[in-house]
């Protein structure tokens, strides 16, 4: 059932829908979800990440600038190689389509989707605050390998599918909390959800393989769609 | 220096010799100065020690210090070709490797043992391999003398004559030369002195732990559409990979034969006040180790503990086809990044390391004034 959601999804997109009036396939594919954890809102949520047949169609309409490289035949897989100002062009695009509010979840929206808040599980490295930078280490497990078709990981309870995958999701979470709500400056950082929670710069489109700054970084960086009733 | 020459006679008599030529010379111009004819070791006399190898990043069991006279160190490599992935996103290559690792495992000795290799190419291999050492004298570091093919095997001794850190690799000839290097058949040789290893000034110098990292650069071809080619068997992406290999360019950059290999769960552990040996080798490129958030406390850059240690680096260099080594105790706990310096290779390539070490945190060397705030 779920599957053929996404089967859905990609039909539409693969047959170029061109009717007059909203897109609805954005909504098709949204589960309402009642978040207890923020504040018992009810929140519609993608089944799965967006696809890389979804964002062919933006970068076609002229609206995403960007189209990362992917191998043929892989519509129906997540779109990956995209920065969070890559994905703030699909999602302009996808809301003047669906005529919808579709936007990126908060990290704490997100970690109560996924049923399992990261943090929760984790035991830290370091407990002295002096060595709070470097508290999390190690609690990073990075699914490796490309991404996969949507669907291949496991789904929650709700429906919600990929939440433990390989693709780490932009939240709309500066890594400073509450920076993005209460300051004039730009964030030049957001969370990343995945398997761990990662920090990443609103540039990058591919987290390196290593690197300096401690704690691992995420295989692939995409994104989920979600939007207020 | 006393306990050193008596525990190796043949160089203080061949030493003693050539003085006493040049002096003869003086008087003789004709007279021409000649090496002592080799001192005859009743090698069947000499006690033999097994090592059992161990994977990198670690060591075998050693001693740091000698007790008693040389022995013949036998040592067993088996060569497998097989597929391993380089990278998290799965990048392969058919490596081909001592005993299954990349880089292959750290053989230690003391200076004036003798090592006794028994390399065994394995019957489901499907090339001719051989290694040359160079800590070694002779017969290209013993290359000529070991090529063996897919179900032989060969012994060779040699004798470590120079202290220091050194490379070995597999160079069968040719083309294959660089090849087999590039695809992680290389590895490194410690030879402590027999009074184990001092500063400049004739201290003793310890160590609590020792690491042993291994740099590879890989050349992995890509297909049309840009994404890194895959194969069936060990040999098969020959051609592809040279025309990567003469770029000079690598695709990969790593520590201990993957992107990763040493961090996370697989980070390398220090206590603070743990003294640690780091031993750096790189078969066949340049690097520059560093150690952010510490320093080289003690570097043996070139590799050879003949030579008086650099104190207080901050970054130093490893030349392609050489070992280096650096002794570092730690001062402060947290996370420890040890990368080459080149930041493309270590944060874009893969060459880069961590250390967690357990510890208390010292105010004094570092403190974190004022937590980040809006400017005033």
């Amino acid at each position: 059932m779920i599957r053929s959601g996404a089967a859905f999804l990609v039909m539409a997109l693969a047959l170029g829908w061109t009717g007059r009036g909203h897109d609805d396939s954005f909504g098709a594919q949204m589960v309402p979800i009642k978040l207890t954890e923020v504040g018992g809102r009810t929140l519609l949520v993608s089944r799965y990440e967006v696809t890389v047949a979804s964002w062919q169609q933006c970068y076609e309409d002229g609206e995403c600038h960007h189209m990362p490289a992917s191998p043929a035949g892989s519509g129906n897989v997540p779109v990956t190689g995209v920065s969070y100002i890559d994905v703030g062009r699909y999602l302009d695009w996808a809301n003047r389509r669906s005529n919808r509010m579709l936007r990126l979840p908060t990290i704490a929206e997100w970690n109560a989707i996924s049923q399992t808040p990261a943090n929760k599980k984790r035991v830290l490295r370091f407990t002295d605050p002096r060595l709070a930078w470097a508290a999390n280490y190690g609690q990073e497990k990075s699914p490796s390998g490309p991404p996969r078709r949507s669907g291949s990981f496991s789904t929650t309870s709700s429906g919600i599918s990929d939440l433990d995958g390989n693709v780490w999701e932009w939240t709309s979470s500066c890594f400073k909390p509450g920076f993005e709500n209460a300051n004039e400056n730009r964030c030049p950082a957001y969370v990343a959800a995945g398997e761990h929670e990662a920090v990443v710069s609103v540039f990058v489109r591919d987290p390196a393989s290593g690197g300096c700054a401690t704690g691992l970084p995420p295989t692939h960086i995409g994104f989920r769609l979600v939007s207020d009733p | 220096m006393a306990g050193l020459q008596s525990l190796n006679p043949p160089k203080l008599s061949r030493r003693g010799l050539l003085a006493a030529t040049t002096v003869a010379a003086m008087g003789a111009a004709t007279a021409v100065a000649q090496e002592a004819p080799p001192e005859k070791v009743d090698i069947s006399a000499l006690p033999r020690v097994k090592q059992a190898m161990v994977a990198p990043p670690f060591l075998p069991e050693h001693e740091q210090v000698a007790t008693g006279g040389p022995k013949i160190i036998e040592v067993t490599f088996a060569i497998e070709e097989k597929k391993v992935a380089i990278d998290k996103e799965g990048t392969e290559i058919w490596a081909l490797t001592y005993n299954g690792s990349v880089p292959g495992p750290l053989i230690v000795v003391h200076e004036g043992d003798y090592v006794e290799l028994t390399l065994k190419n394995l019957p489901t291999n499907l090339m001719e391999h051989n290694i040359d050492f160079h800590a070694s004298t002779g017969a290209l570091g013993g290359g000529a003398l070991t090529k063996v093919l897919p179900g032989e095997q060969a012994v060779l001794r040699w004798k470590a004559v120079k202290s220091g850190v050194f490379v070995y690799h597999c160079a069968p000839g040719d083309i294959m030369i660089p090849y087999h290097v590039v695809h992680g058949m290389n590895g490194a040789v410690m030879v402590l002195p027999r009074d184990g290893l001092k500063d400049g000034k004739g201290k003793p110098l310890k160590y609590d732990l020792a690491y042993y990292i291994g740099e590879q650069d890989f050349y992995i071809p890509r297909d049309e559409q840009g994404a890194f080619k895959k194969y069936e068997t060990a040999g098969e992406d020959l051609s592809d990979s040279l025309d990567v290999m003469r770029t000079l360019t690598p695709t990969h950059v790593v520590f201990n034969g993957a992107a990763g290999a040493l961090t996370g769960d697989s980070a390398l552990k220090a206590k603070v006040g743990d003294s640690v040996l780091f031993i750096h080798a790189q078969a066949n490129r340049d690097s520059r180790p560093h150690l952010i958030g510490g320093h080289g406390d003690y570097v043996w850059e070139a590799g050879s503990f003949a030579d008086v240690p650099a104190t207080g680096l901050e970054t130093w260099f490893i030349r392609g086809g050489s070992a280096g080594a650096m002794l570092y105790k730690f001062r402060q706990p947290g996370i420890y990044a040890y990368v080459n310096h080149n930041l493309i290779e270590a944060v874009m390539l893969g060459a880069t390391a961590h250390v967690v070490v357990d510890g208390e945190w010292n105010d004094d060397l570092m403190m974190q004034v004022a937590k980040p705030e809006p400017i005033t």
